[in-house]
């Protein structure tokens, strides 16, 4: 398989294509077509009942998920939607939070819609995007009222499971006297080289843990973690395998494979530390320019029924927001735990962006 | 009728490869266009077959003008009804004998080609071997597949781009007879490029010789072997012997004074450099020369340097007026020996020496 | 008769159809190649992301000069030439065994090298990390087993160097095979003669004369080395090891996201590849004629003798570490629920196989990959032969202009390609993003350089005097391409379909950054399972997909004869 071939390069003035002026109108009008479409459809929603709704999705025939719950639970979710309404084609796309929220806007922007419905943990791009730049579409889906209403944001997005963060360790490596209890175990010396973490710069659950470290007075954590040779993993289930692998012993990650790992039998230990833990929901939101609408709406819709829930929580790993869900089998329900303060509301964004420039002095990343 | 070219220029990049040639091929002429590598025979050739473009002059086939440099216009190849047959073959691999030399009619949309093929196949004896492919033959066999494709179509003009070089010299010969033979039971004109001067002289009706791109002589075999123009088409066919030779008053003679019985032109007397043209076999070796002259006859006296058994004949190499002249004999020589050589004044032409002009067909005559 | 205008030479001539395609061609390839280039440029001046308003900056440039970019590129030419060194070295070695001495077992080995280059990175990469990390196999095993703190880290400069020349190996003994076994063996001859040992004789005779080719190989490494997506991106971010493509990934995966200063990044590796291989065509234009004679003649092998088992042991370690041990880590933890070293207490299952096999996904994804590569590289082919046809038969005006064009995308990364048709394809009012169509034009562009190398060097040997012939013959151009040209280069069409299907089979780094929900393919599946740390699903996919990957070559390699030269 040779690459080699003899022959010179010369080089010379390059050609520059041409404009197709035509061909841009033509297509500029016929994407304004195809965008009125489902405006109108959704002018058509108020006074239209449910099924109207539900018949417009099934003649859409089609939704794209974006979304960042754990990849090998997302078929079963999809198809126990597939199973409540048959007719209509999913896929996915899954993406880290941070990315995904990356992905929606660069296509957002351009004017690439290809989102129907989106789950995530949002950050303050979203939050922007979601309150004020027009991004998600504002509905009552009818199982709203069976929800309490702080998981209502503006109706825009509803919070549908809970994430917090918490400390794990190998429960074969680390012998239960020398178990961390508390955040300050993780700069403990002792495990030197052996914490695992996810980045503040990559990761909103860290962000709102970080922003609760200051307050509870731990502060200079970037500091001390890096005394400590802190790895960075990618995401919760980076971390998550890191500890279970023995790359590290402890390590602090968003619970979301903690569930699941435990049930299948892992070796980990946890703790949700006594001083308190930020955690992070994950809400849906219905994005405004959606080209399947009513199919998004109707996910939307049904993720927040009680067959909805008790599915996203067996696959998702994380407690659902919605009242009378059996909690999950391992971890604590939200409600038990000491201190528990929302990411969102403790750390304003010029706080975090500070948080996240720190930590990246710190740890020399650009 | 036939093939007419005139004041063909052929230029490449910086360097005129033709610098203005002319000639006319007569309905069923075999011409040779002859000459060293670079003269640009094969360039001729390629520009008859439309396979380049000319940059001056014009060709013309069966009256019609296929190329013309000045007025741009340009039959393509492939609408000159051409038969070409090419150094390499040029037989394609994938496909087989018969395919081989049915394309000249499966591209002009014939349907039965059978018997064209077979025709043709015949003519070159190769008919046994139709379903084989090229792979299977040898290379006598690939040149007279390629024969038999170039002739199927009846084409209006043969061309030749040196087909024998590749072959030994025994294939050589017979597939030379071959080629003659088909030429003229066909009746087509023919253009045939070599170098070989072997090929020229046993096949052509004429032959024309090129050098640098230029026309040096243009005459039948005979013409070019016994009245070369000059010294380098002398040079380059058969063996040749030069004589210094000066003119001393009424007569000529070699640079020792001797004089010398030759054929000679009144142009010879231009004051042009000239040398006079012997060949090998037309000296007589004597042990005993009479003692009278013969009118008309040379005679020299020298002695053998060397001697090369070459089977046919014996070629000595003799020291004779201050040079060395090669002649053959059945009996050997010792080196060493004196002996005579004798030879008549018509076989003694004087050449201008060394010029590159062009000439037509006429040569000089006895003076 | 007809009227033609008046030129030089016969490529210039307008021909029925000919013409036409030509512009199409070149049209297509100039719009391939100047596109995501054009793109950069204009990206790299902007300080938004691509469609979002903002204002035109100089700051992405002035950032190149920042130190965490200076680092990164430090690091990245460290790396690069690191492998380079040791890929080349042991590839060369293993072209000079196999070929030069009486190894027992020359054939299986070519087999097996064949096999390891088509492995993919970052599979590679994934099952390296099982056994280099410091949680990984060798740790566990030392511990276990001898009580040793090994504190292997395959997180680290140098565990990346050493996947990564595992990687390349098989392809510098590929480029190295050709000028081994075409040396003309008088030269070694004459030297053995005058009384050189054998290892005297490859000192000073073999690899000297080897130097171009050495040399010329050693720029294609350096370049695959600083193109390398896969690899550098797994190993290097736990362990904080960055180079220029992992940078330019980061920049647009995770914000604060920087596209700007991505393809800035982007267009500088660009600029360095691209030297690289303008260097290499110097070099391979120059020294070839010294050493290929093309009369390979008998070689007399050098014999081993005490070296056999040595060498038989370097050899049977390469392929462990390059294809067998991965192969058999995917497989194991593909098989258990979570992760542990030691095989005998292990929670054994299938389910992962089961999800994929039920997984829509999946089926997807395999779909997609089955047309890209299938549909895509006869699109490369065709695209790569007209080409070639144009610039190295016809000539017609401009065709060294196309076949610079052609030659353009073949200094661009992977990655950079990506956010190059991100920007470009996200302003462009061509409803591509999104589409099939786009990741085939990605694709085509990466690996178009080889499909018309491939098919060029075919029409640089046909004879042309074939064609000729036809055209004497009374066929149009047009009919001697196709009853001729065409038929006569199946053999290397095929070579380059064969070629290009697995190169897009494999292909990651081109689409990682404009993948959508419908047209992500096999790779950036096995990819996102891998970002997820679901080892399960990601190794299960892996064999599958490189079970996939082995039956299509031999069908490939069985329907196509022509590709098996290669």
């Amino acid at each position: 398989m040779t690459l080699i071939i003899a022959r010179a390069l010369r080089s010379r003035t390059t050609t520059h294509c041409q404009p197709l002026s035509l061909r841009r109108t033509i297509t500029t009008f016929l994407a304004t077509l195809l965008l009125a479409i489902p405006a109108t459809s959704v002018w058509a929603q108020p006074g239209a009942g449910w099924q109207t709704v539900e018949a417009l999705a099934k003649k859409e025939g089609t939704l794209s998920l974006y979304h960042n719950l754990r990849p090998s639970g997302i078929e079963k979710l999809l198809s126990e939607f597939r199973k409540t309404y048959p007719g209509i084609k999913t896929d996915q796309m899954r993406l880290g939070s941070a990315p995904l929220i990356e992905r929606f806007a660069t296509e957002f922007s351009a004017g690439r819609n290809l989102a129907d419905v989106v789950i995530t943990f949002p950050d303050e791009t979203m939050l922007k995007g979601v309150d004020n730049g027009g991004w998600a579409l504002e509905w009552t889906p009818p199982e709203l009222s069976a929800f309490k209403p702080e998981i209502n944001r503006g109706n825009k997005m509803f919070a549908v499971h809970t994430s917090r963060n918490v400390i794990i360790w190998n429960k074969q490596r680390v012998k239960p006297a020398d178990a961390p209890k508390e955040w300050t175990d993780l700069w403990d010396p002792k495990w030197k080289g052996k914490v695992a973490m996810d980045p503040p710069w990559r990761s909103i659950a860290v962000q709102g843990l970080i922003a609760h470290w200051s307050n509870i007075g731990l502060s200079d954590s970037a500091q001390k973690l890096k005394a400590n040779d802190v790895r960075f993993f990618e995401g919760s289930a980076g971390v998550f395998q890191a500890v279970l692998r023995g790359d590290a012993l402890v390590g602090t990650l968003a619970d979301l494979p903690l569930e699941p790992g435990l049930v299948d039998g892992a070796p980990i230990g946890f703790v949700y530390p006594k001083s308190g833990t930020a955690i992070n929901d994950g809400y849906v939101m219905v994005p405004a320019k959606a080209p399947h609408i009513n199919a998004g709406k109707l996910f939307a819709n049904w993720i927040m029924s009680a067959h909805g829930q008790a599915v996203l929580q067996e696959i998702g790993g994380l407690p659902s927001t919605r009242p009378g869900i059996t909690p999950p089998k391992f971890i604590p329900a939200t409600s038990s735990l000491s201190n528990v303060v929302d990411s969102l509301a403790i750390s304003s964004s010029a706080q975090q962006a500070q948080a996240i420039n720190t930590w990246r002095e710190v740890f020399g990343i650009r | 009728m036939g093939i007419s070219v005139r004041d063909l220029v052929k230029v490449y990049g910086q360097s005129t490869v033709i610098k203005g040639i002319s000639f006319d091929v007569a309905d069923g002429e075999f011409v040779t266009l002859l000459g060293p590598s670079g003269c640009g025979k094969t360039t001729t050739l390629r520009g008859i077959a439309g396979l380049d473009t000319i940059d001056g002059g014009e060709i013309r086939i069966n009256d019609q003008i296929v190329s013309n440099a000045s007025s741009g216009v340009f039959v393509p190849p492939h609408e000159r009804n051409l038969g070409m047959v090419f150094q390499s073959y040029a037989v394609w691999p994938h496909l087989t004998v018969a395919q081989n030399v049915a394309f000249p009619l499966t591209v002009r949309g014939v349907q039965d080609t059978t018997e064209a093929v077979q025709w043709a196949l015949d003519i070159v004896g190769m008919n046994h071997l139709a379903a084989r492919r090229p792979s299977e033959l040898s290379g006598g066999q690939q040149q007279r597949v390629a024969l038999a494709r170039a002739i199927v179509g009846k084409p209006q003009v043969l061309l030749f781009d040196e087909p024998l070089s590749n072959l030994d010299a025994r294939l050589r010969d017979r597939t030379r007879a071959e080629i003659s033979r088909i030429q003229r039971e066909l009746r087509v004109p023919a253009i045939y490029v070599t170098h070989d001067q072997t090929e020229a002289l046993s096949m052509s009706d004429r032959i024309i010789v090129l050098n640098a791109g230029l026309t040096i002589q243009d005459g039948t075999p005979t013409q070019i072997y016994h009245e070369p123009v000059n010294r380098f088409v002398a040079d380059f066919i058969g063996n040749a012997n030069f004589l210094n030779i000066q003119r001393r008053g009424p007569t000529w003679t070699l640079p020792d004074g001797t004089p010398l019985l030759v054929t000679a032109d009144a142009k010879h007397l231009n004051g042009e450099p000239v040398v006079a043209l012997l060949r090998p076999e037309t000296i007589r070796l004597e042990d005993h020369p009479p003692n009278q002259a013969t009118p008309g006859l040379n005679r020299l006296t020298g002695t053998v340097v060397s001697s090369i058994f070459l089977g046919q004949h014996i070629e000595h190499l003799i020291r004779v007026a201050g040079t060395e002249l090669r002649a053959f004999s059945r009996e050997p020589l010792e080196a060493g020996k004196a002996i005579t050589l004798s030879f008549h004044a018509s076989d003694c032409r004087v050449l201008i020496d060394n010029t590159n002009e062009q000439h037509t067909t006429h040569s000089p005559t006895p003076h | 008769m007809n009227r033609w205008t008046k030129q030089n030479t016969i490529a210039q001539h307008r021909f029925n159809f000919l013409a036409p395609l030509y512009a199409l061609v070149f049209a297509a390839v100039a719009l391939m190649a100047l596109v995501p280039v054009l793109a950069l440029v204009l990206g790299s001046l902007r300080d938004s992301p691509p469609g979002q308003p903002g204002n035109w900056t100089l700051e992405n440039w002035v950032n190149l000069a920042s130190p965490g970019v200076i680092d990164t590129l430090i690091t990245t030419i460290q790396v690069a030439c690191l492998t380079t060194i040791f890929s080349m070295i042991l590839g060369t070695m293993l072209a000079l065994i196999i070929h030069r001495t009486d190894f027992r077992w020359p054939n299986a080995m070519t087999g097996l090298l064949g096999l390891s280059f088509y492995f993919p990175s970052f599979i590679l990469g994934m099952a390296w990390i099982v056994i280099g990390s410091p949680g990984g196999l060798i740790n566990d095993l030392m511990r276990e087993l001898f009580d040793i703190e090994a504190n292997l880290d395959i997180y680290s400069v140098s565990g990346i160097v050493l996947v990564m020349v595992l990687h390349q190996v098989p392809f510098v003994y590929l480029t190295m095979r050709g000028p081994v076994l075409g040396m003309d063996p008088s030269y070694e001859e004459a030297a053995r003669t005058s009384g050189a040992s054998a290892f005297t004789m490859l000192r000073r005779v073999t690899l000297p004369m080897l130097s171009y080719a050495l040399a010329s190989s050693a720029l294609l490494c350096l370049v695959m080395s600083l193109e390398q997506f896969g690899i550098p991106v797994l190993l290097g971010i736990p362990g904080r090891v960055t180079v220029l493509a992992t940078q330019i990934y980061l920049l647009c995966r995770f914000p604060p996201t920087a596209y700007g200063l991505a393809a800035a990044i982007g267009l500088t590796l660009a600029a360095i590849t691209a030297l690289a291989i303008l260097l290499q065509r110097r070099l391979a234009s120059g020294g070839q004629a010294v050493v290929t004679t093309g009369k390979a003649g008998r070689i007399t092998p050098i014999r081993l003798g005490a070296w056999r088992w040595p060498v038989n042991i370097f050899c049977g370690l390469y392929i462990s570490m390059g294809l067998v041990l991965p192969t058999i880590i995917l497989l194991y933890t593909s098989l258990i629920k979570f992760f542990t070293g030691n095989p005998l207490t292990a929670a054994y299952t299938f389910r992962n196989y089961i999800s994929i096999w039920e997984s829509e996904g999946t089926q997807l994804a395999t779909l997609n990959t089955l047309l890209v590569s299938g549909g895509g590289a006869l699109v490369g082919v065709m695209l790569g032969a007209a080409c070639s046809y144009f610039t190295v038969r016809l000539k017609p005006t401009g065709h060294r202009v196309l076949d610079m064009l052609v030659m353009l995308p073949f200094g661009v990364p992977g990655v950079v390609l990506g956010l190059g048709l991100l920007w470009a394809y996200a302003y462009l009012p061509l409803p591509l993003y999104g589409t099939m169509t786009l990741i085939v034009v990605a694709y085509v562009t990466r690996f178009l350089p080889y499909a018309t190398e491939t098919a060029g060097a075919r029409f640089v040997q046909l004879d042309r005097s074939l064609e000729e012939a036809a055209w004497t013959a009374g066929a149009s151009r047009q009919t001697g391409v196709w009853r001729i040209v065409l038929p006569l280069s199946l053999p290397s069409l095929q070579s380059g379909y064969f070629l290009l299907f697995m190169a897009f089979f494999r292909e990651i780094s081109a689409t990682i950054l404009i993948f959508t929900a419908s047209t992500s393919v096999l790779s950036v599946s096995i990819w996102s399972y891998f970002e997820q740390a679901d080892w399960g699903m990601a190794s299960a996919l892996s064999i599958l997909a490189m079970i996939l990957m082995l039956g299509i070559m031999s069908a490939l390699l069985w329907a196509m004869p022509g590709a098996r030269q290669r």
